[in-house]
């Protein structure tokens, strides 16, 4: 991947409020703010087509809505399902299924209703690529506790206990050299699937003392990252929902750097490694930690001073608002309050590039917006989150056959990069 | 010879018709306004009390009405089923009821004025909190139908803003004068709902309006303008230490409704939830007439601190009752047809953040714009 990332859509007033959270799947890239809606912006435009005129919006909560997470996925008999979910700020969890050729996007319900009482903070979807695993979606409550459903495409539930047993049975068999009937002519069989997608919990990773979980990250290796507003970050096993990994935070109180809220955690692409930001006072810092020990492998750190050592320790001249890893796992990008995206060589540990984001690069003129209503100035907007976007998903300024950003920035705005050259 | 329990189980073929026929005759007072003139209100409901259990013996059962659909009901003694476990609490209301309308009977045979601060430390034993004085007070008022409790019943309540002004202001109540001295910090003092309020024109045109949630900067800021007065324009500053009591915030709505001109509105409270709420009190406060809606809330906000500030600013942690308490303002502020943007941003912000501030933090320039 080139280290240069160019603009390629951009869109400035996309929200009426601030943009709290952006999420990308494979149709669109989906924002979340405060004004109470998500928009969904079409990730295939054609070069002349303006993403404003290109949009789905849906009001959610009047509270507003801060997180976003979308599920895409094309089920067994070709089904296809793109759901969108959010928390708003009132605590609820709402989900809508789109159907992507019509652009109609409808409100589900797919939470099961003893489980709504809760008041939500994060959540996010976990996409299986092995068919003997659910997908699932893990959500974070304000208390601490971290709720993990299994999601359900069809009416019949797939028992995955129950998949894992007959697998290990089929093994044993084998190794024993007795013959097995091959278990893909049973699922063959099967009446007519109806399509009625619904989540059913698996469980439930109780909080020790009620501190607030900021966020949560799933790992195609099977593990849950907690992180919590007082530093620390708990990992969990995501088949038997016991802790296994508990990184401390650092707090020092009664000093300015008190703070050290963890505000965002991301797992790998494989699952081998967990980036953590979270504040160092009013900086910003990325820690990557090895998930099979739990050994903490080392920080992002900006070179200070002098090009060699580095003096602070920190990311970002400002809290941490977002992490993603590209697809194949070799860069992080991580967004900031500094108004910057940066890019990380993740086995280097250096940043090899940066975006400064100015409320003036919006394109459309009358969209830039240079201070909010109480004539504070957002010219150097605080970037709020920011998502890696696979190959193949965008559209337009050839951006099909690179690897893209996307960001969501204070000055209401959602941006789109991609990576320089052919790749 | 009366009825032994055997005649009345004879008698009652129910539980519940032998509950009713041991229960005492009591005595039903309505607390209402039934005189034109309230002291003789009160008069008759305290000697038709007094009369009841002394002379007759009977037990009585106050009634007051309130704005809810059940009035509340007093009993003393306290009798009925279920009763043992409230019936400390029962006395102790109807004490604290009766104690407080013999005072009001005694401030308004006698015309004097007191503060409901004064109510409350002439038997802190029975009240044990302000609040219960001002909670009865209410009751009171609204059982005896005074949409203007505070002057109807020569309770007012007591002092606790502070106002420092760089003009003189005049008050005017009831023909009698009350002066706000310029360059001097002091209490805003009492008036009514029919005081009239006028700012003497001073050197400048314009006049800036600060309300301040905290003593501690509206004391720097008074230190500031008193010792360089030159530098600074001609301003208000206004504190109401914390949640602004009645007075306060009458005492700015007089000022919106007086005639001179003020260029500026400004309110600034900490950056928590509890900061956004005072300012909505001071702002729109629709239960009574006394709302400012001239005022802004400018400040301090979790943005402002971080953009304007270079120097490190010590924010803290939002707390799990925070969170809750903010939820539950935006909640309440959204559900309006027009919620205020500035509002509902600074409370989202706070929740997203997980961080609030103190005001404090802010440098006094800030404040106050030099000239």
């Amino acid at each position: 991947m080139s280290n240069v990332f160019i603009s390629t859509a951009n869109c400035g007033k996309a929200h009426n409020a601030d943009i709290y959270g952006t999420s990308v799947c494979l149709p669109y890239t989906v924002t979340c703010s405060g004004d109470g809606t998500i928009k969904l912006w079409k990730n295939k435009l054609l070069d002349n087509e303006l993403p404003k005129e290109n949009v789905i919006t849906q009001f959610v909560h009047r509270t507003g809505v801060h997180h976003v997470d979308t599920f895409y996925s094309v089920e067994k008999g070709g089904h296809e399902l793109c759901i969108v979910s959010c928390v708003s700020f009132a605590g609820t969890i709402h989900f809508y299924q789109v159907d992507v050729k019509s652009g109609k996007v409808e409100a589900v319900d797919l939470l099961p209703s003893q489980d709504k009482k809760k008041s939500y903070w994060s959540l996010k979807w976990f996409k299986s690529d092995d068919q003997m695993v659910c997908h699932r979606l893990a959500a974070t409550d304000v208390k601490g506790n971290t709720l993990v459903w299994r999601f359900h495409p069809f009416a019949q539930e797939f028992d995955e206990e129950l998949a894992k047993k007959e697998e290990e049975k089929r093994a044993k068999r084998l190794a024993r050299g007795q013959s097995v009937e091959d278990p893909s002519t049973n699922s063959e069989n099967d009446e007519e699937l109806k399509l009625q997608p619904h989540l059913k919990l698996h469980g439930e990773i109780p909080s020790v003392e009620p501190v607030f979980a900021t966020c949560v990250g799933i790992s195609h290796n099977g593990l849950v990252a907690t992180g919590f507003a007082n530093g620390s970050v708990v990992v969990s096993e995501l088949s038997t929902l016991r802790r296994i990994h508990n990184f401390e935070g650092f707090g020092i109180q009664g000093i300015e750097q008190n703070s050290n809220t963890v505000r965002a955690v991301e797992f790998s692409p494989l699952g081998t490694l967990l980036a953590v930001a979270s504040d160092s006072g009013s900086y910003g810092c990325v820690s990557l930690y090895e998930t099979e020990y739990g050994e903490r492998v080392g920080s992002l750190t900006v070179p200070t001073h002098s090009a060699q050592t580095s003096i602070g320790t920190f990311a970002h001249d400002g809290w941490v608002f977002g992490l993603s890893f590209n697809p194949t796992g070799e860069f992080l990008a991580t967004c900031g309050y500094d108004s910057k995206v940066r890019i990380w060589d993740v086995k280097l540990r250096e940043r090899v590039s940066t975006l400064n984001i100015s409320a003036g690069d919006i394109e459309v003129e009358e969209d830039i917006m240079l201070q909010d209503e109480n004539g504070e100035s957002v010219k150097n907007p605080p970037v709020m989150d920011v998502k890696f976007i696979n190959k193949g998903v965008r559209g337009g300024m050839g951006s099909e056959t690179n690897e893209g950003l996307c960001c969501v920035c204070l000055d209401r705005s959602v941006r789109w990069f991609r990576a320089a050259g052919g790749s | 010879m009366g009825k032994g329990l055997i005649d009345y189980m004879n008698d009652c073929s129910t539980k519940d018709d032998l509950y009713k026929s041991l229960l005492p005759r009591t005595r039903t007072i309505h607390m209402n306004m039934y005189d034109e003139d309230i002291s003789g209100t009160i008069e008759t409901i305290l000697s038709l009390t007094k009369n009841s259990l002394e002379q007759h013996q009977q037990p009585v059962n106050i009634l007051i009405r309130t704005k809810s659909k059940s009035p509340i009901s007093l009993k003393f003694p306290d009798h009925g089923l279920y009763s043992s476990v409230a019936a400390h609490q029962n006395s102790n209301r109807i004490a604290i009821m009766l104690n407080l309308l013999q005072t009001i009977q005694e401030c308004l045979t006698s015309s004097t004025v007191k503060t409901n601060r004064d109510l409350f430390y002439s038997n802190v034993e029975l009240y044990g909190k302000q609040v219960t004085v001002d909670r009865w007070i209410n009751t009171i008022a609204q059982s005896l139908e005074l949409t203007n409790a505070r002057d109807n019943l020569n309770v007012i309540p007591a002092q606790k803003g502070l106002v420092f002004t760089t003009q003189e202001i005049r008050i005017l109540t009831k023909g009698s004068e009350e002066r706000i001295n310029p360059y001097h910090s002091s209490l805003i003092p009492h008036m009514d709902q029919n005081s009239l309020c006028q700012i003497v024109p001073g050197r400048n045109a314009t006049t800036r309006l600060l309300v301040l949630e905290k003593e501690a900067v509206y004391n720097q800021l008074v230190n500031d303008v008193q010792y360089s007065p030159s530098y600074y324009d001609d301003c208000i500053i206004v504190t109401g230490k914390g949640y602004p009591d009645f007075l306060t915030r009458l005492f700015l709505h007089k000022l919106q409704v007086s005639t001179t001109a003020i260029e500026r509105w400004e309110i600034y409270t900490d950056a928590d939830p509890y900061g956004v709420d005072i300012a909505m009190k001071y702002v729109q406060n629709v239960k009574e007439p006394c709302r400012c809606n001239k005022l802004v809330h400018r400040g301090v906000f979790l943005f402002q601190l971080m953009s304007n500030q270079r120097q490190q600013v010590q924010y803290l942690p939002m707390t799990q009752r925070d969170t809750a308490v903010a939820t539950r303002i935006l909640q309440r502020v959204t559900e309006s047809n027009l919620p205020n943007m500035t509002t509902v941003q600074e409370l989202q912000r706070q929740i997203f953040l997980q961080k609030k501030a103190e005001m404090n933090v802010m440098g006094r320039e800030t404040y106050l714009g030099q000239k």
